[in-house]
This record gives C-alpha cells, sequence and structure tokens, in this order.
C-alpha cells in the first residue's frame, strides 16, 4: 500500500531550500496541494494517487514564466507539444523539464509551453533562474487547462522517467493552502550581498592605498566584467560623482566572469586628499546600463591626517 | 493533526479500491500462442501482437499536436477493465507503463530519423540517453535507449513523415503482471511501414 506515505510529515522532515517557482513580487493561486491536504474521497484530486501525491498546482496561465524553485542542472527536457487534455492519451505528450538539485533530489516543471524551454539539456541553472512558460501541454483538465505543475521527487535513475514526489515547503511560503495566492521572494536576475573589504585608513597626502570590495553574486544571473561595477553613491561623493579618493566614479570587477553564488572582487586604490579631514566613498554594486543592486550603505574612510 | 481526520476516510476508501485492483490486475495474464497482426490503415503501419496484447482505444488518439504530430497508437497487455482501473488509480502514467507505441509526425522538412532523434525540440532529451544507428524494417534508423519518452525508441523516416516506434518500462513500480520486456521488443522490432 503505497497510499501510507500520504500520511503528512512533521514539518521540519519536508524537503526545504525551495523558493516558489515564478518570479519574485508575483503571486500565484495555488490551484491543488497535494493529496495530504485534500479531501481526496470528495474531490478525487489528481494528487491524491500515483507519484503527485506531493505536487501542487499554480495557476500560472500560458505565458506566464516560471522561476527555478531551487538551482540545478537539467536532467530531462521535452517541450516539443503544443497542446493537451484531460484525456489520458496525452500522458505522453507532457512537455516538462527536470532539475537535479545534487543533492539527491529534482524539480519537475510539468506542462510548460511549446518551445518555450529557457534553459538547455545539460545546463546548470541557479535559483530563481528563468525555465519556461506554462501552458497547458500534457494531461491538464478545463479550458484550457493551463496551469503549472510542481513538484520535487528523488533524482530518477537514468531511464526512469518519474518517481514518487516527497513533502516539499517553500523558503518564503510553507506548504500553501489552497486557494492562497502567496508572493514569490525567489531570487531576482541581479542581486548582490556585501562580502567584505570596507576599511578605515589613515593616509598622507598622495599616499595610496590598493584595497578590494567583494559582493557575492546572490541573482540568478552571471555579472560580466563588461558591466559589473562598483558605482559611487549617496551620500558622499552623490550618485556616479567622482570620489575624490578614487578619481573616478566607477570600480571595475576583476573577473571575467561571476557566475551565482561566486564572490566578485573589485580592487581600486584609496589615494589620500590633499586637505586633511574624514572623507569616504559609498560604493554600491551596479550592472551599468540595465540597474543598480542593493544598496547596503557599504563605505570607505579616509582619515587624511 | 487537523489533516489526519479526512485523510483516514480517504485512507480507508483507497484500500478498498485497491483490493479491486489486485483482482482486476490479476486478470491481466494472458494465453499463450501466435502473434496476430495489427494494421493501421490511419497510421500506416503494421505489427505483430503477442497474446494478450491489444491496442488500446482509451490511450491511442489522433491529434495534430504541436502542428508536426500526427497521432500515436498505443499497445498495453492489461485488459479494458485493469486499464480503467490503472488511470483511475494509480493514474495515467501507470496504464501508460510497460507499452508499446507506434507515432506518426510530418517531417515536412526532411529531417533525417538522426537528426529529428537528436534535436531536443522534436524528441526530447534525457541525461544518460543513447542515440545510435540502427535498422528496422529494412529502413535506416536512429534509435534511442533511455530518452525522456520511450525507454527504447527507434525513429524511422519515410517519405514526408517520421514513425517514432518504442516501449516504455520507465515505471517500474506499475509494471502489469503479465508483461514483459522481451515482447514488447518483439513487438517494436516487427514493425512494418504498409504501402
Amino acid at each position: 500500500m503505497t497510499r501510507l506515505a500520504l500520511l503528512p510529515l512533521p514539518a521540519e522532515a519536508a524537503y526545504g531550500g525551495l523558493r516558489l517557482p515564478f518570479p519574485p513580487g508575483r503571486a500565484y493561486p495555488v490551484t491543488q496541494t497535494p493529496g495530504a491536504y485534500q479531501n481526496c474521497a470528495a474531490t478525487g484530486g489528481s494528487h491524491c494517487i500515483g507519484n503527485d501525491v506531493w505536487a501542487y498546482d499554480f495557476g500560472l496561465h500560458i505565458g506566464d514564466q516560471i522561476a527555478a524553485a531551487h538551482s540545478g542542472t537539467v536532467i530531462r527536457y521535452v517541450a516539443g507539444f503544443g497542446i493537451g487534455s484531460c484525456d489520458p492519451a496525452f500522458r505522453n505528450d507532457a512537455n516538462y523539464i527536470v532539475l537535479d538539485h545534487g543533492d539527491g533530489y529534482s524539480s519537475i516543471y510539468w506542462h510548460i509551453s511549446y518551445a518555450s524551454a529557457a534553459v538547455s539539456p545539460g545546463e546548470f541553472v541557479a535559483q530563481g533562474h528563468p525555465i519556461a512558460d506554462a501552458g497547458a501541454a500534457g494531461i491538464v483538465c478545463g479550458n484550457p487547462g493551463d496551469h503549472l505543475h510542481f513538484a520535487v521527487e528523488p533524482t530518477p535513475p537514468d531511464g526512469v522517467s518519474v518517481l514518487r514526489s516527497v513533502q516539499i515547503r517553500f523558503d518564503e511560503a510553507g506548504e500553501p493552502a489552497l486557494g492562497s495566492a502567496p508572493v514569490s521572494a525567489n531570487r531576482p536576475r541581479f542581486s548582490a550581498q556585501y562580502a567584505g573589504g570596507s576599511e578605515w585608513v589613515v593616509l598622507g597626502s598622495g599616499e595610496r592605498h590598493p584595497t578590494a570590495g567583494l559582493w557575492r553574486n546572490t541573482g540568478w544571473d552571471s555579472w560580466s566584467s563588461t558591466s559589473s561595477r562598483l558605482g559611487t553613491f549617496g551620500p558622499e561623493p552623490k550618485q556616479d560623482q567622482p570620489s575624490v579618493l578614487t578619481g573616478t566614479n566607477r570600480v571595475a570587477q576583476s573577473q571575467t566572469t561571476v557566475r551565482p553564488g561566486e564572490v566578485a572582487s573589485y580592487p581600486f586604490e584609496l589615494i589620500g586628499p590633499p586637505a586633511p579631514g574624514i572623507y569616504r566613498v559609498y560604493l554600491r554594486p551596479v550592472i551599468d546600463g540595465i540597474t543598480w543592486m542593493e544598496d547596503e550603505g557599504v563605505f570607505w574612510l579616509v582619515d587624511r591626517r | 493533526m487537523r489533516r489526519v481526520g479526512p485523510f483516514a476516510t480517504f485512507l480507508a476508501a483507497v484500500i478498498g479500491l485497491a483490493a479491486l485492483g489486485a483482482t482486476a490486475l490479476a486478470a491481466t495474464h494472458g494465453p499463450s500462442g501466435p502473434a496476430t497482426a495489427y494494421v493501421s490503415p490511419t497510421l500506416g503501419y503494421s505489427i505483430q501482437l503477442p497474446p494478450a496484447w491489444r491496442r488500446s482505444t482509451v490511450l491511442s488518439a489522433m491529434v495534430n499536436n504541436g502542428n508536426l504530430k500526427v497521432g500515436h497508437e498505443v499497445f498495453t497487455i492489461r485488459s479494458a477493465p485493469d486499464e480503467a482501473s490503472a488511470i483511475a488509480d494509480p493514474g495515467p502514467g501507470a496504464a501508460w507503463s510497460y507499452v508499446a507505441v507506434v507515432e506518426q509526425w510530418r517531417d515536412p522538412a526532411g529531417w533525417s530519423a538522426m537528426a529529428w532523434a537528436t534535436d531536443p525540440l522534436l524528441a526530447g532529451w534525457a541525461q544518460g540517453q543513447v542515440v545510435e544507428s540502427a535498422t528496422i524494417d529494412g529502413h535506416v534508423a536512429a534509435k534511442v535507449t533511455n530518452g525522456p519518452r520511450f525507454s527504447v525508441a527507434y525513429y524511422v523516416f519515410d517519405g514526408g513523415r517520421m514513425f517514432v516506434v518504442g516501449y516504455k518500462v520507465d515505471a517500474p513500480d506499475w509494471k502489469p503482471s503479465a508483461a514483459n520486456e522481451s515482447d514488447l521488443r518483439a513487438i517494436v522490432s516487427s514493425f512494418h511501414i504498409t504501402p
């Protein structure tokens, strides 16, 4: 009796580290919960049976972007079907993508739109990375029946399609209830977190001091040395104004590419100004031409004596 | 604890259903005997079905899916009642376990079998899949093992159309007791394009 596994596990036993599988700030209704949280005898929902007992359905519509709930490597990829139906004949015509988390579990995203995959076979993608557009391919009931069916399962070995899903919880929403519309706090494309480097130094006039700012890439896209910078920011000197401590308004990233999770280094020199005093340069990470990233009020201070 | 009440009711119901399903499953053991030919007038091929195997009217469909797919026919050893029971519980995935499938797609661009089989959009992709050249029914084919949709599938180009002939044993938990992979291999290898 495989059904016994439907018994809810304690919350702390649920698989975690997941964010809601759509872009940050967006909210979609939960249209079906795991079978364990349904009155299955009355509803007979598709999550009451088979491998899908711990799956969630979210009310995404055709064309809505799906985001990776967890980082992982694409291990299964089907995106060539155009339509779906409640008819069981469509079972083998479902578009879906599976991401292997690398910890023995994988996430599965069902019913994506034809040719909408934003990932490639074998590609590693960060949490929050676009997966595909939602759609209605495979067994879907309703008209058009579009939604995202999301589940986590033990990573299937080669040659096995899907395994029994496991209980999950989302970092920002726990185990959301039917009809609720939790707001995603998934990773944005560009996001940074200060990782070190700020200093308080005493310098003479014209004296130089090499230093470097460190920021971790907490978004889902990589940073390139062609556009990743530290930019001057307020209150001192002001946004985009040259600093008397550096002579510029930008500091370049030293590495060619910084992938999600990696730390970027921005080396520069502090130069003692001619006049004595206390000077600061506030720096904020920016992808030039696209967006400023988080402002954590990070500054370097020079005591010019 | 709030969740246990309705679940207990549900569990009692499914235990009863499972008992009924077990009876139906036992009925899938078929007799031995010679294979019988199945000829598809719609898709233009024939295959040989071992005893007890049949074309599933429930799982077969002629549908223009994704603009290129013409349709598919599914062959199962499950009886019709057992198939219906499997679809209801544990679900369609169980009914699709241990089946042979013949699909036909339009191939107006004249893709070769190998080009089609290795294109992720047309054929899908799975980590660990093996793609190799093969021959089936005297035609040059591409054979994909452990692919995303079939355990074994042959891609066969024939005059503006692509046949996909394969079988699925990728959900071993739901194997019908009478099914075996050798029957599925025999069905697939008997594939013949009819004039």
